[in-house]
């Protein structure tokens, strides 16, 4: 308890410097801002920003990238209350109850409700990382190779299992992943692999181009492609920012029930801030006395999947900061991140970079209060950048992009590179392949490599090894199950059914 | 004779439209797609040396991949069976085509002619792919977007990039 209260006052001495003060602030706007905005997702964002952080030290740099992600989770749901757009997919079922409080003129409340919920949830969210991460990196530390091996490679089968889309074409996506981070020369021998005769391709294939093409360039043409969404204008009914405490009543028990089941599944690869969201509105429909109000403007319906998307979008930090495992596109972003600034993801952060590790903690609260304080007098400001014509948004995207992917290395290749990943995602998202587990696949790639080579190494060849370990045995047989459940048709079906409700 | 040209007629068509349905049976490109980038992934590994488990060469874990995404193939193929509603519309050209071509010219340029061409042509070409011909806003827009980019990237962050031309 003591320690605990020491390390918070460590990190509030780290975030509460000017810099990272400013950095937070940056990041939890530019999240708003990109929440609010349909077409570009935190994920795209911080694909498109990460050059830019480069210049800056690893903290503001993870600071502000982290601010993007929860701030984003804010700013999905001013547009899914107002105007029934969901700005992100964790507030795809907050347009649900939240646009029909709106019309019934209750925007106000929902909106509210929505950042109330949010605050709770994510200050709880840090608090949890705070107690929970310190004893997992110290179990993490006894990790042998084969243990190493065993949890990244059920790391990945649960974010392939757990997220949307085919199973199948989830897992050769991971495949093409690993494959691709190991382009370039092997450390091992210094064999060239797969580079086609590039030299730029010897260091490897770039993590920015890559993940700026997948997310951001793809994205780009497919909104393109849509053209311009149809919007509804209702920002008249958010005059009045205040709540009776009748309804507060039912709002309070919802927050911390969202709460709860966002931090659990949070914590789950593949999970984030999507799947909270839909579980905690799922679980208040189930225990509510009258379901029939859901749909039609409760308030519960915007209480607890807000709580639980914030929530979410912190304890996802927990597998990523302790035992340097990202569950998704945003926490693989992150360790490409801390990869590229010198810093190895495991659980040696913690100790080795504690300035970084709490710092980043207590920023998450204190941009959770900025949130709460900022926005909600903000919230016409940022409904009306919606009015901002996504012709002269995309040209800059592009620009970001370019001088993003070049400024890395000063490297013309990687530009050009952008461009075939950006021309790749397109064509995968068109045929049902997600890029987030070629991501992930990417990102564990070498690393997964590394720890089988050596856990066979020290078994003389024999793969008994990943069964003799307990941990290793144990990590393999829950991959084992969840990969057979998910590609057995009648749980397949199960799982189809949930994702759809 | 009509009824024989007919008769052959069929038969062609036949043979085609099922050749369509195969196609528009979903995962079908997918599954060929993945069949054959794990076979060419798994046929690169041979050129590198394979190793045995306990020592492992630069080969092994890369064709243990391409063998295994060419079994992924090879399951999608064989289940016939799709989960995504194929898209019926053509894909994006416009859009790709230009967005590709804006990056790849931002590329050739960068390095010799400098930040402020590299932006001046790349940022008009990235505005075909929003459609409608819109030339003067578009050029305005791209001056404009090359003044903001070297007083952000340069000025402000100072990333070593090279401006103008002339500058070494």
């Amino acid at each position: 308890m003591g320690e605990l209260i020491g390390n918070l006052g460590h990190g509030f001495a780290v975030a509460f410097s000017l810099e990272n003060l400013a950095f937070c602030l940056a990041g939890a706007l530019m999240g708003t801002l990109v929440g609010v905005l349909p077409g570009l997702g935190p994920v795209a964002t911080i694909a498109i920003l990460l050059p830019v952080t480069f210049s800056l030290d690893p903290t503001g740099a993870l600071i502000m990238l982290a601010g993007i992600y929860y701030g984003a989770q804010y700013g999905g749901s001013i547009t899914a209350i107002l105007l029934n757009l969901p700005g992100e997919a964790s507030s795809v079922v907050t347009t649900l109850d939240g646009h029909a409080l709106a019309r019934k003129g209750r925007a106000g409340e929902a909106l509210m409700v929505a950042a109330v919920g949010s605050f709770v949830a994510g200050s709880f969210a840090a608090l949890l990382i705070a107690v929970a991460a310190p004893p997992l990196s110290q179990v993490a530390q006894a990790f042998q190779p084969a243990d190493y091996f065993s949890l990244m490679l059920l790391g990945l089968v649960l974010a392939t299992v757990l997220a949307h889309g085919s199973v199948l074409k989830g897992v050769a996506m991971t495949l093409i992943g690993v494959f691709l981070g190991l382009v370039g020369m092997d450390v091992t021998s210094g064999a060239l692999r797969y580079t086609l005769g590039i030299p730029d391709l010897a260091d490897g294939v770039g993590f920015v181009p890559l993940a700026m093409g997948l997310f951001g360039i793809a994205e780009i043409a497919r909104n393109l492609e849509r053209g311009g969404a149809k919007r509804e204008r209702l920002a008249a009914g958010v005059s009045r920012l205040s709540m009776g405490w009748r309804a507060w009543r039912r709002a309070i028990p919802a927050i911390l029930r969202g709460t709860g089941v966002g931090s659990l599944l949070g914590v789950l690869p593949g999970g984030g801030a999507v799947m909270g969201a839909f579980a905690a509105y799922l679980l208040e429909k189930r225990i509510a006395r009258d379901p029939a109000r859901f749909g039609n403007g409760a308030i519960e319906g915007v209480a607890a999947p807000e709580s639980a998307n914030n929530a979410g979008a912190q304890t996802a930090f927990i597998p990523m900061l302790t035992l340097g495992i990202p569950g998704n596109a945003v926490t693989a972003l992150m360790i490409g991140a801390l990869t590229i600034h010198g810093i190895t993801p495991g659980p040696r952060v913690m100790t080795e970079n504690a300035d970084l590790f709490w710092g980043l903690v207590v920023s998450m609260w204190l941009g959770n209060l900025m949130l709460l304080v900022i926005n909600l007098p903000m919230v016409r400001l940022w409904v009306r950048l919606l009015d901002v014509p996504y012709r002269f948004l995309f040209p800059a995207i592009v620009l970001f992009c370019c001088i993003g992917a070049y400024s890395v290395d000063n490297a013309a290749f990687d530009v050009a590179l952008t461009a075939f990943f950006g021309v790749a995602g397109y064509f995968l998202m068109r045929y049902g392949f997600e890029p987030a587990p070629l991501v992930l696949g990417f990102v564990l790639g070498p690393a997964m490599e590394e720890y089988l080579r050596r856990a066979l190494l020290l078994s003389r060849g024999d793969a008994i090894v990943f069964v003799e370990q307990p941990l290793s045995l144990i990590f393999l047989f829950v991959a084992a199950s969840m990969l057979a459940l998910a590609l057995v048709p009648r749980f397949a079906g199960l799982r189809q059914g949930s994702a759809e409700e | 004779m009509v009824a024989a040209r007919g008769g052959g007629e069929t038969m062609k068509q036949g043979g085609v439209s099922r050749l369509r349905a195969f196609v528009r049976r979903a995962d079908a490109i997918e599954g060929v797609a993945l069949v054959a980038l794990g076979g060419v992934i798994a046929a690169g590994a041979f050129g590198l040396r394979i190793g045995t488990p306990a020592h492992m060469g630069p080969g092994f874990v890369p064709l243990s991949l391409g063998v295994l995404l060419l079994l992924c193939g090879v399951v999608l193929l064989a289940r016939g069976k799709s989960d995504v509603v194929p898209a019926s519309a053509p894909p994006a050209w416009r859009p790709l085509l230009a967005l590709t071509f804006a990056f790849l010219l931002f590329a050739v340029l960068v390095d010799e002619a400098g930040l402020a061409i590299a932006v001046l042509a790349a940022i008009p070409v990235a505005g075909i792919a929003g459609g409608g011909a819109r030339l003067r806003e578009s050029l305005v827009y791209a001056v404009a977007m090359a003044a903001f980019a070297i007083l952000l990237f340069v000025e402000a962050l100072k990333l070593p990039l090279k401006v103008w031309p002339w500058a070494s």
